[in-house]
């Protein structure tokens, strides 16, 4: 398989070719307009398969923004003279503004509860566009758009054949730099994991505000374009059937992939040309292909050809997992920060949290020492995983507060706490299941990167020294954890024990001074966990310090320092582990009493009677 | 005075449809975690096949009938092969693009068949107006808010006194453990989507006496009735009538003090303004999510 | 009395490439309560899931009173006599107590209504607490009523068998010490139960048989009263020390 950067500049030499070709043939008008035309739905397209496709947020007003660029343009060259550059540059704006309204929502809802957001704001949008005549022109639209003149040159229509050509090239390449960068990766990872996410220091808001804003800018830019290849717009090409249509064109063409926009809006485009002559049948044509394409290729052209691709030449090659810890992976130390130097790694004072009328963690205090393993143990529903999302700030506490390494922290976020060095496990393991193993530890540098947006979309100098950097300690991490071999594979085809590794080096990679781990043994062989003891001594050694929350006790005895015991959210023990390990109320609470005061069934049993018995 | 009597009961009349549809969307919702963007073509549908039916000479009664239950069938239909396969996963979208895709079919095939000019159904209640507090109205029109409010008593008894209004329930709370009482949730989606179908049915035929039935009544009616039920918090039958009485009566009032264009462009902001305001709508119970 | 009511043969679960269980063979006999121990993530859940129809397995069978069900959906194993009580126990908490038990005899529909009633009667009889709930709201109950709730509801479909999966599940061992006489009790009128159970030293104390699950396979098997002495079971699961 050619290197992703192979193929991005092989699809971009095919599409010069092809352009160059078509023009040399001598199209018709109409032709050549047809073609500008799909070059223009191109970009909307690529602009919302980087939301839907990377963010998994799903647009049904796309249309509108496509529509807010053309007629910002418009009115501008119409009523203010405004020329071909400022007025392009004012529709992107504009639309890229309206971006990042909308994606406010997207902090607070999803799924259903989005889509009639974006649904309601196209309707408001077309209304808009009828009603308020002074501006739009009403439902007669905006008309007599001059031609675009851009230094003293007028762009004629086979001059701005190849403006669009240019701005498509553009945006087909921003698609690529955004999704070969830390943004599409932690785009990717807020809509398959959101609580990883987090925990990796990905600000959720920030990073769906970035997709919508990216998206929509590309929209407004195409609508500009529109406006002066048309020379008048009118609200008929903005309405929700159109959103309906991009939101086609992304599917059909393959969700996610670099070709699918192309793809999609050429098949459409065309496909519409060739339904007129079906007339009032054209939509109903449409919708049966929309059905169709479902039906057969839930993943789109290219999603469902690539899928065959790696299906016929990808011999099931068996992989092979290193043992784990590798030794000769070193860890970074956690260094303590001069100003916080302090011995307490974390301090919670009095924590407490209430769900409903129910008390899940009760003014809890606990130490945590820098540089020591400290389990929490106790029954199922103590309150160690509640204890563990407060201190991790994925529960806000009812009270209390918590100091890392000296610093108030209490009721912070989740990702203004891995950015201070704290990561975390979970108990299910969140991995971001359609990444590949790699890419799972590359989101874990997200917070390490240095270089801007501009620097990534540019691929400056900065940008390509940090991506090196990273993906070698990346694949030292996989290394750690003696997952080398998978590095290509999806992450959720990985075996459960070797989850929890890629899950283990991903936190690794935020370089934590403080790791909680939830569960790590849980669905673990005796082999593995004996490997989870050796890598907790590990990292224990180069002073990160370790929470562990674990029911399995021998472990838990094995690499603690220190030991709290929680039974109804309490601590009702805490100290060394030969503290805790005679303390008779741990005995009971944990182990249950051991001797109930009932027999064993008579192992003869009697004539089966009739509560619940045979029927 | 007799101008707000009238927009209120014009409103009504109004919300009564979109309180109808959307205790329909609330019924698919509550059974299978997904909305069908074709209901407000099923309404359109049930409408325009009530006419047609009664245009040939059946009986009144008969074609409604008809209307009602052929309604019922497409709802299971697409329950079944537009929903069912395309809603496998929690944020599944699949449905979205199905169930519109199917919308479209419906609007367009009935414009080709039926012909975009209204008709309207016969009805003794729409042959003279009730004089109201200095409004005109038709008895017929009263219908709609009252059926809205009769449904949703109605099924509150359904929900929770009959062994099949249990089992949607049941299967809305926790499918997993319906199953494990023996319930069969997909059949019972099928179902909630036959009956859903058949209520927006029926609302398409209560109005038609009213207001002609056309081909492009449905799709933007249906989408209102989408933002109404998301609104309202699609979980709550006593929400969505509310809601959808509410809504209808604002447009109204928007019609008549500043203008019909205005109505829509209005009605959709308030919509995001209550989405925003209240993220899992107005009568919603809030999803806590455990990590 | 050899007569097998449960038979699991080679099974095998798996979600989407990782198998969470992949070889258990395992019986239980009519009339018996047999126990599964075992860690966390040892598969027992999915096991448990392949046997009543939540989960289909990838491969293996399952026999149920003569029965093939594998793969069956389990509205349809339950109709068979085979009740589940969930991990978790999965009440229906915004419905009263009584609709959860109405809806535990769901498949008995409208029939026999007076013989519903003293069934009712009896399992309120087994757990008197939740007579006085009964217009309560589930969801209100504490984690032991809900529990019994649980229990009581799957009694209601007049199974043959009785799946319980994490019995202990968050439960005080006050609780647990009420709760485990009604299973005795149970099985002694003739229920066959399979108690899936991580708290060792309480399973091993009220079944028959027990089978070890570790990591997706039954590490081993047998009598409960053998295995409470066996000293890999002391070292696992109860922690280094001595059950009694």
């Amino acid at each position: 398989m050619m290197s992703p950067r192979v193929q991005l500049l092989l699809i971009l030499a095919a599409g010069a070719i092809f352009l160059v070709v078509f023009r040399e043939l001598g199209p018709s008008g109409y032709q050549l307009g047809l073609l500008m035309r799909t070059m223009i739905l191109m970009i909307v397209a690529i602009g919302l398969n980087i939301l839907i496709g990377q963010a998994g947020l799903v647009s049904l007003g796309q249309a509108a923004i496509y529509g807010l660029g053309a007629y910002v343009a418009a009115w501008l060259a119409v009523r203010h003279n405004v020329s071909f550059l400022p007025a392009i540059a004012a529709a992107i704006l504009a639309s890229a503004c309206c971006g990042a309204i909308l994606a406010y929502p997207t902090v607070r809802v999803r799924g259903a509860y989005f889509a009639v957001i974006t649904i309601a704001f196209g309707l408001v949008f077309e209304n808009i566009l009828i009603e308020w005549l002074s501006v739009t022109g009403g439902s007669q639209g905006l008309i007599g758009i001059p031609r675009g003149n851009v230094f003293g040159v007028v762009l004629t229509r086979p001059i701005y054949f190849w403006v669009v050509a240019a701005c498509l090239f553009f945006a087909f390449v921003v698609q690529y730099n955004i999704m070969h960068s830390r943004y599409g990766r932690a785009m990717r990872a807020t809509a398959q994991s959101e609580s990883a996410a987090r925990a990796l220091g990905i600000n959720l808001a920030g990073m769906r505000t970035l997709a919508f804003v990216i998206s929509a800018a590309l929209a407004g830019l195409a609508g500009g374009l529109y406006a002066f290849l048309n020379l008048y717009v009118n609200y008929e090409t903005f309405s929700f059937f159109h959103s309906v249509s991009f939101l086609l064109m992304v599917v059909l063409g393959g969700l996610g992939t670099l070709l699918g926009p192309l793809l999609g809006a050429s098949i459409l485009t065309y496909i519409a040309e060739a339904l007129q002559n079906l007339r009032e049948w054209q939509i109903f044509a449409f919708s049966v292909l929309l059905a169709a394409v479902m039906f057969v290729m839930p993943r789109g052209i290219v999603g469902s050809l690539s899928d065959l691709y790696h299906h016929t030449t990808s011999r099931a090659r068996r992989r092979e997992a290193e043992p784990w810890p590798n030794h000769q992976i070193s860890v970074e130390p956690a260094t303590l920060m001069a100003e916080h130097e302090t011995d307490a790694a974390l301090v919670t004072e009095g924590l407490t949290v209430r769900f409903g009328g129910l008390t899940a963690v009760d003014n809890v205090r606990l130490s945590v020492y820098a540089g020591t393993v400290h389990a929490l143990i106790g029954p199922n529903g103590a309150g160690k995983s509640s204890l563990l999302n407060l201190i991790s700030g994925f529960y806000q506490p009812t009270s209390g507060d918590v100091l890392f390494f000296g610093e108030r922290v209490g009721g912070r976020q989740s990702h203004e706490l891995a950015r201070r060095g704290m990561a975390r496990t979970f108990q299910n393991t969140e991995l971001f299941g359609q990444m590949t193993v790699l890419d799972n530890v590359l989101v874990g540098f997200h917070t390490h990167y240095a270089s801007t947006l501009t620097e990534t979309l540019l691929r400056l100098p900065r940008f390509r020294r940090e991506e090196f950097a990273f993906r070698e300690r990346a694949q030292q991490l996989l290394c750690l954890v003696g997952l080398s071999d998978y590095a290509d594979d999806e992450a959720r085809h990985l075996p459960f024990g070797h989850q929890r590794r890629l899950e283990i080096a991903r936190a690794l990679a935020l370089r934590p001074r403080l790791l909680l781990l939830d569960e790590p043994a849980a669905g673990l062989t005796h082999g593995e966990i004996e490997d989870l003891k050796r890598l907790i001594r590990l990292l224990a050694d180069n002073e990160v310090t370790v929470i562990l929350v674990e029911h399995h006790v021998e472990m838990v005895m094995a690499v603690s320092d220190h030991i709290t015991v929680l039974d109804y959210g309490k601590v009702i023990a805490a100290g060394t582990v030969a503290d805790v390990r005679d303390n008779p109320k741990v005995i009971e609470a944990y182990f249950g009493r051991g001797n109930l005061s009932l027999k064993r069934p008579d192992r003869l049993l009697p004539e089966p009677v009739e509560i619940g018995g045979a029927k | 005075m007799g101008e707000i009597v009238q927009y209120l009961l014009n409103g009504l009349t109004l919300g009564g449809i979109y309180a109808l549809l959307a205790l329909g969307l609330y019924i698919m919702w509550e059974a299978s975690k997904a909305a069908n963007f074709t209901h407000g073509d099923i309404y359109m549908l049930g409408a325009i096949v009530a006419v047609v039916l009664t245009e040939r000479g059946l009986p009144l009664f008969v074609s409604v009938t008809a209307s009602v239950a052929i309604a019922a069938v497409v709802g299971a239909l697409i329950e079944r092969f537009f929903v069912r396969p395309f809603n496998t996963e929690p944020h599944s979208i699949g449905w979205m693009l199905t169930t519109i895709a199917v919308g479209m079919m419906i609007e367009s095939a009935a414009t080709q068949t039926y012909g975009s000019l209204g008709r309207q159904l016969p009805s003794i209640l729409a042959e003279k107006p009730i004089r109201l507090g200095g409004a005109g109205v038709y008895a017929q029109e009263l219908l709609l808010p009252i059926a809205a409010v009769a449904t949703m008593f109605g099924l509150q008894v359904f929900y929770r006194r009959t062994r099949l209004g249990r089992a949607m329930r049941a299967v809305a709370a926790d499918r997993m453990a319906a199953g494990l009482m023996g319930i069969d949730s997909n059949l019972v989606a099928l179902i909630a989507f036959a009956l859903a179908a058949g209520i927006g049915a029926l609302t398409g035929i209560l109005i038609a006496p009213v207001l002609p039935a056309l081909p492009t009544m449905g799709a933007l009616t249906g989408l209102k009735a989408f933002g109404v039920a998301i609104v309202a918090g699609i979980s709550s039958a006593r929400g969505v009538v509310i809601v959808g009485l509410a809504y209808g009566v604002m447009e109204k009032f928007i019609e008549g003090y500043l203008s019909t264009g205005a109505r829509d462009a209005l009605g959709f902001s308030l919509v995001i303004l209550a989405l925003l305001a209240f993220p899992q709508g107005i009568f919603g119970r809030g999803e806590v999510k455990k990590v | 009395m050899t007569d097998v009511l449960l038979k699991v043969n080679d099974l095998k679960v798996a979600y989407g490439r990782i198998e969470a269980v992949r070889s258990v063979s395992m019986e239980v006999r009519r009339g018996e309560f047999v126990g599964i121990i075992g860690s966390n993530g040892a598969g027992k859940t999915s096991v448990m899931r392949a046997i009543s129809g939540v989960k289909s397995p990838s491969a293996g069978s399952i026999t149920f009173d003569g029965v093939e069900i594998t793969g069956l959906p389990s509205h349809t194993v339950v109709a068979k006599g085979l009740a589940m009580v969930p991990e978790g126990r999965h009440i229906f908490g915004d419905q009263t107590v009584e609709d959860n038990l109405i809806l535990g005899a769901y498949l008995r529909g409208g029939r026999a209504k007076t013989q519903l009633a003293a069934d009712t009667e009896r399992v309120l009889d087994l757990f008197p607490v939740l007579r006085a709930r009964l217009p309560q709201a589930a969801g209100s109950l504490s984690g032991g009523e809900q529990q019994m709730l649980a229990i009581a509801r799957g009694l209601l479909s007049r199974p043959t068998l009785l799946i319980i999966d994490e019995l202990s599940l968050g439960l005080a061992p006050k609780i647990l010490d009420l709760l485990f006489p009604v299973l005795t009790e149970l099985n002694r009128a003739g229920l066959s139960i399979l108690l899936v159970e991580q708290m060792a030293s309480y399973a091993l104390q009220v079944t028959h048989r027990t089978y070890v699950m570790e990591n997706g396979g039954v590490l081993m098997h047998g009598d409960s009263e053998t295995l409470i002495g066996d000293p890999r079971i002391l070292d696992t699961y109860l922690g280094h020390r001595e059950a009694s």
